[in-house]
């Protein structure tokens, strides 16, 4: 960007700050503004055009120096733009591109507006390929696919932002671009994920984009649609892109803000009118497209496990499902905390294989017969032989998916596991020993090109669960871990 | 009908002058049973312009008060024009300028004169929101950038 001087002269128009409202600043002049036009203060600091009315121009800052009335104002005859390009990579930044907190110098290809229309449905393509998370709870019973928007709820202190990472450290590592995105979080949390990316070896698969608490409300409210924007060039490049939105609560609360700074007429809880298009029209530049496909998991926290609130249902509303981290489910222990019976995923099964398609459809069965079974003891009643079965197995289940934090584990595999335990592989011995076995397992394949090959084939050779199941009672020699 | 006191009125600071007056006199009607207006523009306003008004007041045949009110207001919205010049404008200069921007820009310019000497000479013009810039300090430095391009070449 050029300075002051020079796009006053250029364009020959100049404004004067008459009112300063903290993140928002009218601007009586520059008869030719147009919204969404990038102006320049004196000053040097960013700002742009909210709104346009007869007599002034509302001025969203995007920096955060003092303005003071009576600054000069100068427009720049552009709309807010970000650099987009490989050299991103590794990087973390804010919503206008620049490096921050100890990022190196890059250099990007191009410039793009980071408020653009979405695409039209004809330039969208059905969704086909289907998206690991590595958590096995999720990939069974809430799959994924490229290309979709599945909203990530809950209570604060859940495991949702845990499960992001997971995702994305899945994700990263078959080569996926990542971008996360911060909105509005504490430095900490930055911190947290920048530790984490270093340390699992994935920073040069990702993107980080980041604002502050601290950071000007304009600023904060720009941050997911810079990430969108960079996710459209990596996409038109004809990648697959993961973009993480941690969180969209907090980006509606900023625009809340700022709505109301502005005397915008407060609608339910005080959002303005068009809180549900300010998110739309970000998700929806998310989908399955001919080049690429760009995936997004917002993330969205609710209040007491209430997923009736304005924006939780909002969200629900404009994304292809939801994920929920239920507050019981972590109160007893369960990690990740996600209740498959409240989860939705509006298109990932279509592009399960057919072996996984049953197992899930099974195994959800099978979770709400467990959780009536559960409750039928509580009663104290004497479990007959199918009830005893049914609690056994499902607590093998329900063992199985608890997952540390830091780890992914790949599909093939959990389908072997899964497998294991539907045929009573691990019977003969107790839950602990069993998961040492599985964690065995999960290293070998990790490690081991050979295991890891023999199990892929032998996935892809059995395509229907009963194949799974007797192939598995004949021989289960690639459970053993000797 | 263009008020005569109205055309005497050439920079913004005249105008805040005038505006006070006026005020004081709108107050006055209300002041020693109806008889403060005629003490008051013999006392407290500038001779010339109690004249003026008086003037204008008659021609217009209208209620002292409403005039008072639309010569108020028509000062409100005046249009401002910054003028930024290198030097301390005389009288003389302020009434050039004022004729210009009277003839030239909008009828009812205001001036609005600060002085930058940085900018050598010209002026910088801002009405409505439009900025030009007819100075000189631009061209000196175009010039003078030219001129160091070119020493720099020949010793090179």
């Amino acid at each position: 960007m050029k300075d002051f001087q020079h796009y006053l002269e250029t364009i020959g128009e100049i404004g004067y700050v008459t009112e300063v409202l903290h993140s928002i600043v009218n601007v009586s002049g520059l008869p030719h503004a147009s919204p969404r036009e990038v102006v320049l203060f004196e000053s040097g600091d960013i700002g742009e055009i909210m709104s346009l009315q007869e007599d002034k121009a509302e001025v969203l800052l995007l920096t955060d120096k003092n303005i003071q009335p009576g600054a000069k104002v100068a427009r720049t005859g552009g709309l807010l733009s970000v650099g987009v390009g490989e050299g991103l990579l590794g990087n973390i930044i804010d919503a206008l591109g620049r490096p921050i907190y100890g990022s190196s110098r890059f250099v990007t290809k191009e410039m793009r507006p980071i408020y653009i229309k979405p695409m039209l449905i004809i330039e969208r393509t059905p969704i086909t390929k289907p998206l690991e998370t590595g958590v096995a709870l999720v990939d069974f019973t809430v799959p994924l696919a490229k290309g979709q928007r599945e909203l990530v709820i809950g209570d604060r202190g859940t495991g949702k932002s845990l499960f992001l990472r997971q995702v994305l450290l899945s994700q990263a590592q078959k080569g996926v671009v990542c971008i996360y995105v911060l909105v509005g979080k504490r430095q900490h949390d930055l911190a947290k994920v920048m530790t984490f990316l270093q340390n699992k070896g994935i920073m040069n698969k990702t993107i980080v984009v980041s604002s502050n608490s601290t950071d000007p409300s304009g600023l904060v409210f720009a941050t997911p649609y810079t990430a969108m924007t960079i996710a459209e060039y990596f996409r038109d490049k004809g990648m697959d892109v993961l973009v993480i939105i941690d969180d969209l609560t907090t980006h509606a609360n900023y625009y809340r803000e700022l709505s109301l700074l502005a005397r915008r007429f407060p609608g339910r809880s005080s959002y303005p009118g068009d809180i549900f298009y300010i998110h739309a029209r970000l998700l929806e530049r998310a989908g399955s497209f001919a080049k690429g496909s760009i995936t997004c998991l917002p993330a969205a926290d609710s209040v007491l496990g209430d997923l009736a609130g304005f924006i939780q249902t909002n969200l629900m509303a404009m994304t292809d499902g939801h994920i929920y981290f239920d507050t019981e489910l972590f109160d007893q222990g369960r990690r990740p905390a996600v209740n498959p019976f409240l989860s939705v995923t509006r298109v990932g099964h279509q592009v399960q294989t057919r072996l996984t398609r049953e197992l899930s459809r099974e195994l959800t069965s099978f979770l709400v017969e467990y959780e009536k079974m559960k409750q039928f003891t509580h009663f104290g009643a004497e479990a007959g032989e199918t009830v005893k079965k049914t609690l056994k197995l499902g607590k093998r289940i329900t063992a199985f998916f608890d997952q540390l934090p830091d780890t992914v584990i790949p599909l093939n595999i959990n389908i072997l596991i899964l497998g294991g335990i539907w045929v009573g592989n691990w019977n003969t011995v107790d839950v602990s020993e069993m998961l040492k076995n599985i964690v065995t397992l999960i290293g070998r394949y990790g490690s081991d090109a050979v295991y890891r090959d023999k199990v892929d084939k032998y996935i892809q050779s059995v395509s229907a669960l009963p194949e799974l199941a007797s192939s598995l009672r004949q021989d289960s020699s690639i459970l053993s871990v000797k | 009908m263009q008020s005569t006191l109205l055309a005497q009125v050439r920079t913004k600071d005249e105008a805040a002058i005038l505006l006070e007056e006026l005020e004081l006199l709108l107050e006055s009607f209300y002041e020693h049973q109806g008889r403060g207006f005629e003490t008051t523009l013999k006392s407290r306003i500038r001779a010339w312009v109690a004249d003026l008004l008086r003037d204008d007041i008659g021609k217009s045949g209208k209620d002292p008060r409403d005039f008072i009110r639309e010569l108020i207001s028509k000062i409100k919205q005046a249009n401002i024009v910054h003028l930024t010049i290198s030097f301390e404008p005389t009288k003389r200069n302020i009434e050039v300028f004022s004729d210009f921007a009277k003839s030239q820009i909008k009828k009812d310019a205001i001036l609005d004169i600060s002085v930058e000497p940085d900018i050598i000479a010209g002026a910088i013009v801002i009405v409505d929101g439009k900025y030009v810039d007819f100075t000189f300090r631009n061209k000196f430095e175009e010039e003078s950038e030219n001129m160091r391009k070119e020493l720099l070449g020949l010793l090179g």
